[in-house]
């Protein structure tokens, strides 16, 4: 069975690379989908024939924001289950409270220190990926 | 000595003496010749015998003379001539004396005999009296000038003995009698007395007239007066026991206490008085005997209001035939004025006229009495003293006791006296009357009457009655008396007395000349000799009867009489009593007669002597005394006061009970008790003796000892109460005179209840009462005005008005002026000054009280303090309150009562325009009135105003007033206006502040925003991209590139960080706080909990004080806390063992938390910079860390409103302390 599709929208190229980087440092093999804004990756859900098993959404998107994003998975019957980990520098709490408050389903703040990201990236991978159980229709 | 007064006295004795008497002389010879023998001559023995011969003759007579002659001559031969006991003769002389002897002997015998001889003829005429005095039945003898007789008949002797009738005398009598005497012998008047002569048969005294006339004749031999002593002893006794009766009745009518009289109304109408007892005077003014004849003199003192009355009463009850009873004013003088109650009780006489007994009593005390008691205002105050009465009260709870002035005055005692007990009053009472009061102490429903010395000396009676008041709401039970000076009264008593004695003497003037007449009559019935009573009683002269025979005289003799004459002549003795003649002119005589025969030798009678005597004076006056007896029973029958004539029963010498002896009709009608006479008490009253033992002991003792007792005393078993006199006329004998004073006694309780009452309301309104009595300077005091005026005991006037306040007195009338009455009444309200420096307030009221002629000044005081203390706060209160409402500018005060009167206006408004400026205040102020609260603007003139109406409440709730205030408000609206302008402004403006604040706001916090997500990306990206370059590329770089690379990587990583905190920062700069209670305890607990766990290579030990609380947001305070943990976990990295301890100081500006730790420490000189963003202390190298912490910290106690501070010294540890509000 192919690895499943992680979503990833992400504007900052550097930082899609480094998240590839990481997933491939916690030898995540699932195929990375980048979308490089917000309205891509709405479109993306909106149209892919076969939904990514986790969306891994930044907040500072241009076009559709982030959260904005997240509120239209949820109102979307196709994806309201769909798992997405909010991954971000932000460390407000408005964001977070207004994330949680949209139904996201983790939240994980980036860390400077790129060692420390692999680590967060390898827990999450192992987390969302191998040990949760997908919501059903997936 | 002439002989022929002296020798019948022998002649008459026996034989035996006289011949004894001569041969006793013999042998007195005998003897003394024998005595004397060897030195006498032979002559002298027989001059003794001649001597005993001569002796014997004169003595014996001339037949003992002969006998004592031969005696003579016998014992002179048989002793001395031939001696049979060895005498001898001494020569034949003897012989011839002894011859001699008897020639002398018989010539001295025979000499006697004719002497003897010639002095009976010589008294022959003298002897016929003589004889006859012995058939007399008088005592009779004749005596000289000093009284000793030298002759009496053989009555004489049979009564009195061979005495002297002076020395038989009785000697009490015998002064008087010798005086008399001797005035007789002066003057040579007859003597006249009255004495008791001693019976010596008997040794018994009875009383004799004993008369006595001086004899002119010069014949009588030294015989001066004639004596005749009558036995009037029974006659004399009557009349004593007449008299006693009479003192009995008088003393009766004196204790009565009322006037006893008889009127008597002629047929014609004419008024008149026959009869009055002494004390009619008294109550008249009038002297009886001005009465006796016309009663005008006595109409003229009855009040003139009042005579018409009487003078009717009199005519109905003559014409009615009924008794009359009327109360009417006597007025002895203009200012002396009484009340008399006065009963008649008519009879008729047998002439058609009328005669009253009548008694009238002085009823002025019972009238004022009644009229105090009616009297409500008076009757305290005045009647006690009207009476004369003086009254005092002992509280027998705390023996404190009270007297009316009156009371004290009766002592002596110029006001009420002080302290008044049993034992001071006793102390009062004269030594003579101290052991029978000394009896009632303790004896309280008694009165008695005793004697004192007045404090002034004097000797005055007194009565007092004493009751135990029992125990009201006013006070416990306390004792009463009544004190009355009754001096006056005794003396009345005593008056009566001696009037009563004026008229024994009178009696004993009659009974001295009482009639006891002698008649002697010889038989031929001619006058021989008569006393001078009878010719007196005859009513003939000695001329007229002496010699004349006894029908010349008295020519129409009944034949009875003459017919006892002739028996008596006849030698019979007659006697007989009561006899009735009817004498010359016609009058009736009353005798009582002997007839007595004398004898001239015993052969034929002489004549007969009659004793006539002659009573009937003495009858008439019996008969008079009978009379007056009857006037009095009838007096006593119609007495209004109840008599009772009574006998104690004894049993075994106690008095167990009375017999009533008489009683009065008035005893029968107020007592109920009828026909009981001969009746004991205990049978009349059944159940007497149950309560009645005290009345009968005071009978007793008044029986026994004699002294007259006036009491009131309750017969319980009638249920009356009567006042009684009671005294005895003989040993266990009395009378009690009483009356009903039921009534009295009830207006009398009244009285005292009324007082009582009285000074009970004075007690409950608070009121010192006062009396002032000018004629003696007396001021009398209730308890009360004594405490209000601060005074002791016996306050004068003068005590009382030195208490009133210096700044008072001008203002007020002296007393002095007060007593000249011009004004009746008066009041005042002034201060006192106490003598402890207090002033009082008080309210004075006062009045005159006239009085009959005196004046008095009433007066009542209250303390009024309080009251004016209060009324002074209140006064103040309001003028404060008026001040207030005055000077509120621009403001109208209006206040109206309840009537819609104004009772206040005040503040500047009220002087520009009143209430009614404003419109429809009338129907606002009602609107108040009815509970109800209005405000509303309106404009008058140019003048905004605010007003407002509301109901002004009481202490009690209600509405009391209505008021409305009114405030100008002008200048605020303008003011207001003004604001609100500036308001629109200002609000303006402060929205475009916010909106640029707004936008500044968001600014920032896009700012924030961006720097979190857009300032830390890039870092990232270095970190990362560094660490790919040295993953990827390491091999290729050598040692000194990847130590660059591992550079950029730290300084990246570090802005990471330096980002993270001012991100940190300015969240609590900015964040919302959430303030409530945090268990700062446990949140440091977690804090250091999250620490240990994050430093496992340190040992670190958290000190924490348990229960620690605070207020304040507890996220903040978690990163506070933690931001200060760290900082003392990082700067104690160098100690083995780290210690932070977490606590609550106390510092001299109150409570701070601590955080104290054993690390680095710092250096003093920088700790301002220590609280600044980005500022540090020490060297990355050494401690490294952002600079940001402490700043944090800091911010989150200043949000919290606290402040943080931090001491230290190098290597010494470091302490922060906080405290999060001041306040806390």
């Amino acid at each position: 069975m192919k690895p499943k599709i992680i979503l990833l929208v992400e504007d900052n190229p550097s930082d899609v690379d480094l998240t590839r980087r990481a997933l491939d440092r916690s030898h995540i093999a699932n195929e990375l989908v980048v979308a490089e804004d917000g309205k891509i990756a709405v479109d993306y859900l909106a149209s892919a024939a076969e939904l990514p098993a986790l969306v891994l959404l930044d907040l500072n998107l241009p076009k559709v924001p982030g959260l904005e994003v997240l509120r239209r998975i949820r109102s979307a019957a196709a994806t309201r289950r769909l798992p997405v980990v909010i991954l971000t520098s932000s460390d407000e709490q408005v964001d977070r409270a207004r994330g949680y408050d949209l139904g996201v389903n983790s939240y994980i703040r980036k860390p400077v220190d790129f060692q420390q990201f692999v680590d967060a990236i390898a827990s999450l991978g192992l987390y969302w990926l191998v040990l949760n159980e997908p919501p059903p229709n997936l | 000595m002439p002989l022929t007064s002296v020798a019948p006295k022998i002649n008459d004795a026996p034989a035996w003496r006289r011949y004894g008497v001569a041969t006793l002389a013999v042998l007195g010879a005998a003897g003394l010749r024998l005595a004397l023998g060897v030195v006498v001559d032979n002559i002298a023995p027989y001059l003794l015998f001649g001597l005993a011969i001569v002796i014997a003759s004169y003595y014996g007579g001339h037949i003992p003379g002969l006998v004592a002659t031969g005696q003579s001559l016998l014992v002179s031969w048989l002793f001395f001539l031939e001696p049979r006991f060895g005498l001898a003769i001494r020569d034949k002389t003897e012989l011839v004396n002894l011859l001699l002897l008897a020639a002398v002997g018989a010539a001295i015998s025979w000499l006697s005999g004719r002497v003897t001889r010639s002095r009976a003829s010589a008294q022959s005429v003298e002897t016929r009296f003589q004889a006859l005095t012995g058939t007399i039945p008088q005592l009779v003898w004749t005596a000289a000038d000093d009284g000793q007789w030298r002759f009496h008949n053989s009555r004489y002797v049979d009564y009195i003995g061979d005495r002297q009738w002076l020395d038989a005398c009785h000697e009490d009598d015998r002064p008087g009698v010798q005086a008399l005497w001797d005035k007789a012998v002066q003057t040579g008047a007859p003597f006249r007395a009255q004495c008791r002569l001693r019976r010596a048969s008997d040794h018994l005294f009875r009383w004799f007239d004993v008369e006595a006339h001086s004899v002119a004749s010069p014949a009588a031999h030294g015989v001066k007066w004639m004596a005749a002593a009558t036995d009037v002893h029974d006659q004399r006794e009557t009349l004593d026991q007449l008299r006693a009766e009479r003192d009995r009745l008088d003393l009766i009518i004196a204790s009565a206490p009322a006037a006893l009289c008889a009127f008597r109304m002629a047929p014609d109408g004419s008024l008149a008085m026959p009869f009055a007892s002494a004390r009619l005077s008294d109550i008249y003014g009038v002297d009886p005997a001005l009465l006796a004849t016309n009663l005008e003199a006595l109409f003229e003192r009855i009040h003139p209001e009042d005579a018409r009355k009487v003078r009717d009463a009199f005519q109905r009850s003559a014409e009615t035939m009924s008794p009359w009873l009327e109360e009417y004013r006597v007025r002895r003088t203009p200012e002396d004025e009484i009340w008399v109650e006065s009963r008649s009780i008519p009879s008729r006489e047998p002439d058609g006229g009328v005669r009253w007994y009548s008694f009238a009593a002085d009823i002025t005390s019972r009238k004022r009495i009644q009229q105090a008691a009616r009297d409500a205002e008076d009757r305290l105050l005045f009647a006690l003293e009207a009476s004369n009465t003086g009254y005092w009260e002992v509280d027998l709870a705390t023996g404190v006791s009270s007297g009316s002035r009156r009371h004290g005055m009766i002592f002596g005692y110029p006001g009420p006296a002080p302290d008044w007990s049993f034992e001071h009053f006793l102390s009062f009472v004269v030594p003579e009357d101290r052991a029978m009061v000394a009896l009632r102490q303790g004896v309280y429903q008694e009165d008695f009457e005793c004697r004192i010395r007045r404090l002034d000396g004097e000797e005055r009676w007194i009565a007092v009655s004493r009751r135990v008041a029992p125990s009201t709401a006013t006070g416990p039970a306390s004792l009463v008396g009544i004190v009355r000076d009754i001096t006056d009264l005794k003396r009345a008593e005593a008056a009566i007395r001696r009037e009563a004695d004026r008229e024994l003497a009178i009696l004993r003037v009659m009974v001295e000349d009482a009639p006891v007449g002698l008649v002697m009559l010889d038989r031929a019935m001619r006058h021989v000799r008569v006393s001078r009573r009878w010719m007196q009683d005859a009513g003939v002269t000695a001329e007229q009867v002496l010699g004349k025979t006894h029908s010349e005289v008295f020519p129409d003799l009944p034949a009875s009489w003459l017919d006892a004459i002739r028996r008596g002549l006849a030698g019979e003795r007659l006697s007989r009593t009561g006899e009735c003649y009817t004498d010359k002119d016609g009058r009736e005589r009353w005798v009582n007669w002997e007839i007595h025969p004398w004898g001239d030798d015993g052969v034929e009678t002489g004549g007969v002597i009659i004793y006539v005597d002659d009573f009937t004076e003495r009858r008439r006056t019996e008969n008079a005394a009978r009379r007056l007896d009857l006037e009095y029973r009838a007096l006593f029958e119609n007495l209004s006061q109840g008599l009772a004539y009574c006998r104690i029963v004894y049993e075994d010498g106690v008095a167990v009970d009375w017999k009533y002896l008489r009683v009065n009709q008035a005893f029968e009608a107020l007592t109920g008790l009828k026909g009981i006479s001969g009746m004991r008490v205990s049978d009349a009253i059944p159940g007497f003796m149950v309560s009645g033992r005290p009345l009968l002991d005071r009978y007793a003792r008044v029986a026994e000892t004699g002294v007259q007792e006036q009491f009131e005393v309750q017969i319980e078993a009638l249920d009356e109460w009567f006042s009684v006199s009671a005294y005895s006329p003989e040993r266990g004998y009395f009378v009690a005179v009483f009356e009903v004073i039921t009534e009295r006694r009830r207006a009398e309780e009244e009285l005292r209840e009324s007082r009582r009452r009285l000074q009970l309301a004075l007690e409950i309104a608070e009121l010192g009462f006062v009396e002032y009595d000018p004629t003696g300077d007396v001021m009398s005091a209730s308890d009360r005005f004594r405490a209000i005026f601060g005074l002791g005991e016996h306050p004068s006037l003068a005590d009382a008005t030195a208490r009133i306040h210096p700044d008072d007195r001008p203002s007020l009338l002296p007393w002095t002026e007060r007593l000249k009455g011009d004004v009746e009444s008066w009041q005042s309200e002034y201060r006192l000054l106490l003598p402890d420096g207090g002033v009082r307030w008080i309210a004075a009221r006062g009045a005159l009280h006239r009085h009959g002629n005196s004046l008095r000044m009433l007066g009542v005081a209250r303390d009024i303090t309080r009251e004016r203390t209060a009324e002074r706060a209140l006064r103040r209160n309001e003028a404060l309150y008026r001040a207030i409402a005055r000077t509120i500018p621009e403001a109208g005060i209006w206040v109206v009562d309840p009537s819609l009167r104004m009772v206040a206006a005040e503040g500047e408004l009220s002087g520009l325009f009143g209430v009614e400026g404003i419109r429809g205040a009338g129907e606002r102020f009602k609107k108040a009135l009815a509970g109800e609260t209005d405000s509303f603007e309106t404009q008058v003139g140019d003048r905004t105003l605010w007003v407002r109406d509301r109901p002004v409440l009481d202490d009690s709730g209600e509405i009391a007033f209505a008021m409305e205030l009114a405030l100008d408000i002008t200048t605020r609206k303008l003011a207001e206006q003004r604001i609100q302008n500036l308001n629109v402004e200002l609000e303006e403006r402060v929205r475009q502040r916010t909106s640029e604040l707004e936008t500044a706001n968001a600014e920032l916090e896009a700012f924030t925003y961006s720097v979190s997500h857009d300032l830390r990306a890039p870092l990232r990206g270095i970190d990362g991209w560094s660490l790919a370059l040295m993953e990827d590329y390491g091999a290729g770089l050598d040692e000194r590139a990847t130590q660059y690379l591992g550079r950029v990587r730290t300084e990246a990583q570090r802005m990471g960080r330096l980002i993270d905190g001012l991100l940190r920062l300015s969240r609590i700069v900015r964040g919302d706080m959430t303030i409530r209670p945090v268990d700062m305890s446990a949140l440091a607990n977690r804090v250091a909990g999250r620490l240990v766990e994050a430093h496992p290579d340190r040992r670190i030990e958290f000190v924490i004080e348990p229960g620690l609380a605070a207020i304040g947001d507890a996220g903040m305070l978690d990163i506070a806390l933690t931001n200060l943990f760290d900082n003392a976990v990082k700067f104690t990295g160098k100690r083995e063992v780290a210690v932070i301890s977490l606590g609550r100081s106390n510092e001299p500006d109150g409570a701070r938390f601590f955080v104290r730790d054993n690390g680095a420490g710092f250096d003093m000189e920088f700790a301002g910079l220590l609280f600044g963003a980005f500022q540090r202390l020490h060297s990355q190298a050494e401690f490294p860390g952002t600079g940001i912490g402490l700043a944090t910290v800091q911010r989150v106690v200043r949000r919290h409103g606290g402040n943080i501070r931090a001491s230290s010294e190098p290597e010494k540890g470091a302490i922060f302390s906080f405290v999060l509000e001041r306040s806390s």
